[in-house]
């Protein structure tokens, strides 16, 4: 090889000719031509050349076709072959000038015919091939960032040009194309496309792309037939790997449907809840009705009492689904509201007391004396909690008792820290169960038996608390007893809600109301569930009925109540408006009323509404004729309340 | 032993009553006498295409016909109070008012019969 030194900043030049003759004649011409600086080393063959560029960068090789070892555009293909990216000007004889035709066609950017060129269109070509070549350079780098690829295809001669991005990004891996021949399933696509460009028609598409290792990536495809300027056809295309973007788009999709199949099952579950609740108000109501009744006796009035607790049971999981769904979609809020937690005990003691007492079981309640009675919190969720463990505790409690503690574990002046305690002499849950306890649907089987129930008490007893930043844990022994350990915070700032003082003075077990209720309904037929169940308890109740809000607030007018059951929808006015304008009434007997809402709706709770219109409280349907009992005696005036 | 009756649950009706028949007498002449009103209510609201008076109706009627133990009808009535609550209302539920309407003429006839035993 004979070489010159190369200075820095020169453009390096890999001279590939055997004829020392014509050598000599490019660096005479270089040396006219004023390219500025540059340098050459050449060699005699392909094979030296490839040699040299294996172990060199040279901006620009010049390569003479006929050479010992090889001629015409085979050379060139043998460059381009280890050397794609390479910038190669090819030199070709007078009569050879078809050769470097071929040779562009193969990659070369230019071509020089020997005897035909002089100093300035060498340094010309030269230049030209540079900035081709940088041009080139660029150009695949922004595909490169944009992974984006184009090729042409020249239908006359089947040639296919695929920029080195088409194949880096249809390539079974990500390392440096070696070759460009593309991959069969590119080919089956460029075959399909080609076939539509060449009918006239443009393509613009979305698709993908089986990819070996990388299962299949997504593409955007645009292409169409132009004309080259010797009116000639071919198709040219672009080709955008959109796969993250596709896989974003996918992911979003899928979001939404997830949300929106979320909120289809929401809204699927409180429908059914709702229409559940409401034929079963009239089994539980008027089954109720008929046990206290002296109707039927016997083996009739055991099937009564089984419909009764079939309902019981029924309603218990419909509430258990209702509570995990609104817990899943993280629909439950918790009320900050003033109550009397001797008050909730209390009703607690008296739904649970029936049960205790058909099991003649023992039970103790004890709430230390430093426990503060007026709590703000959510008295409905706190009630849930404790009902949920002591009928827990009821359930698989045989013999021996069962047990409310509550002590005060930490108070400071705006909060006070209570540790609920629920004991029983029951079953016990064996170690291995206790940490799976509190999971989603998990029923501990117990001497090979399953007891009733959906699995999910516990589990939304946990969420119940942790959601109100409280903790639960149990101690148990297996034949000995369980205790659970609840511990949660309420404010004690006193406040009270629509200015209605809570009767926390009165037990309402020992209570009989006798006053006057107004019952806000509708529905006949409810209206008579309505009257019935309160009639059987309280003979003494007076009973108004008003089919709507409007009536209701006329009957107000004319009649002294002390309580108002009201229904939400009604026609003429329903039950949020007949409430404000009860809270809005210029007569403070009017205003200051208790009014509890009646409604089958699950979510009832959670309805901005109803704080705001001003009711009192609520009361589900169907009614449970305890809880409907305790809330009217914990709402009435004393003056209407026979102890 | 209950009378098997395709178009009213007898037997949810007889657990209602508890084997009270005054009372299983009431809730039968009351569903008597209540169904073919708000029907009515409902076929005129639907009729002016009055969608908010739609939803009062059968809201008021979803109550009733529980006690009918009718599920299909209660089903149908669902799908309408649903879409006249969210002020939606389409070909479709046109035709579930038809077909409920047709399943409530068929609970008219049932009842009277019961209710004339």
């Amino acid at each position: 090889m004979n070489a010159m030194p190369a200075r820095e900043q020169e453009t390096h030049i890999l001279l590939v000719e055997d004829d020392p003759a014509d050598a000599r004649l490019i660096e005479i011409y270089l040396e006219e031509s004023g390219f500025g600086d540059w340098a050459i080393d050449r060699v005699q063959s392909i094979h030296e050349a490839l040699d040299q560029l294996a172990e060199q960068d040279y901006a620009i090789v010049l390569l003479d076709l006929t050479l010992p070892d090889g001629t015409g555009p085979e050379n060139i293909r043998r460059i381009k072959a280890e050397f794609p990216d390479q910038n190669v000007v090819v030199l070709t004889g007078f009569d050879e000038r078809v050769f470097g035709l071929e040779a562009v066609q193969l990659g070369a950017q230019d071509f020089l015919v020997k005897g035909d060129y002089d100093e300035n269109s060498l340094a010309k070509t030269l230049r030209f091939s540079i900035e081709r070549q940088n041009f080139i350079r660029r150009l695949e780098e922004t595909q490169k960032i944009a992974r984006i690829g184009s090729w042409e295809f020249h239908p006359d001669s089947g040639r296919l040009i695929l920029s080195d991005q088409v194949l880096y990004l249809t390539k079974p891996d990500d390392n440096e194309v070696k070759d460009d021949v593309p991959s069969a399933e590119l080919n089956q696509l460029l075959r399909r496309i080609h076939k539509i460009a060449l009918s006239g028609r443009e393509i613009n598409l979305d698709t993908r792309i089986k990819i070996s290792g990388h299962g299949e990536r997504y593409f955007h495809v645009q292409c169409r037939m132009t004309r080259t300027s010797t009116n000639q056809e071919i198709v040219q295309g672009i080709l955008q790997d959109v796969t993250d973007r596709y896989q974003t788009e996918e992911m979003r999709k899928a979001r939404d449907l997830a949300r929106k199949s979320t909120e289809i099952r929401e809204q699927f579950i409180a429908s059914i809840s709702h229409e559940m609740r409401t034929p079963m108000n009239a089994i539980m109501g008027l089954s109720n009705v008929i046990l206290t009744g002296d109707g039927v006796q016997g083996e009739q009035k055991q099937m009564v009492q089984a419909i009764r607790d079939a309902s019981d049971i029924l309603l218990g999981i419909v509430n258990d689904i209702l509570d995990f769904s609104a817990i899943q979609a993280g629909k439950i809020q918790f009320r900050e509201e003033p109550f009397s937690l001797r008050s909730v005990c209390r009703n607690l003691e008296q739904i649970l007391g029936t049960k205790v007492k058909d099991k003649d079981l023992g039970w103790k309640m004890h709430i230390e004396d430093q426990v503060p009675d007026q709590l703000i919190g959510d008295k409905l969720r706190m009630s849930q909690i404790l009902f949920n463990l002591l009928g827990n505790a009821i359930k698989f409690t045989e013999k021996g008792q069962v047990g409310l503690y509550i002590e005060l574990k930490d108070r400071n002046a705006e909060k006070v820290e209570l540790r609920f305690r629920i004991e029983d002499t029951g079953i016990g849950i064996p170690e291995e169960s206790q940490q799976s306890i509190f999971e989603d649907f998990n029923r501990v089987k117990y001497q090979h038996k399953t007891y009733e129930g959906t699995g999910l008490g516990l589990a939304i007893t946990r969420q119940l608390v942790e959601l109100q930043q409280g903790q639960i844990w149990l101690e148990s022994h297996v034949g000995v007893g369980t205790t659970f350990y609840v511990d949660l915070g309420f404010a004690v700032e006193p406040k009270l809600t629509n200015g209605h003082v809570v009767n926390d003075v009165l037990k309402s077990s020992e209570g009989a109301f006798r006053g006057t209720i107004l019952v806000v309904e509708d529905h006949k037929m409810n209206q008579l569930v309505a009257r019935k169940t309160l009639e059987r308890q309280w003979p003494e109740v007076q009973i108004l009925m008003a089919e709507n809000g409007q009536i209701g607030l006329d009957m107000l007018e004319r009649h002294h109540v002390d309580l108002v059951l009201m229904d939400l929808q009604m026609p003429v006015m329903d039950g949020y408006q007949a409430t404000s304008l009860i809270r809005r009434h210029h007569q403070a007997r009017i205003r200051q009323l208790p009014v509890l809402a009646m409604t089958a709706n699950a979510y009832v709770s959670q309805d901005p509404q109803l704080h705001e219109k001003g009711f009192t409280d609520f009361v589900l349907k169907p009614f449970e004729p305890e809880h409907l009992f305790a809330r009217i005696l914990q709402y009435a005036p004393l003056k209407a309340i026979r102890l | 032993m209950s009378t098997i009756n395709t178009q009213i649950d007898l037997e949810y009706l007889d657990s209602m009553s508890g084997g009270d028949t005054e009372m299983r007498n009431t809730l039968l002449h009351m569903l008597a006498e209540e169904l073919p009103k708000e029907k009515d209510v409902l076929a005129e609201a639907a009729e002016r295409g009055d969608l908010p008076a739609i939803f009062q109706a059968s809201h008021s009627l979803k109550s009733t016909l529980a006690y009918t133990g009718n599920t299909e009808a209660i089903r149908l009535n669902e799908g309408i109070e649903a879409s006249s609550r969210h002020g939606l209302w389409t070909a479709e539920d046109q035709e579930q008012l038809k077909v409920l309407f047709e399943r409530m003429d068929f609970l008219l006839v049932a009842l009277r019969d019961l209710t004339s035993e």
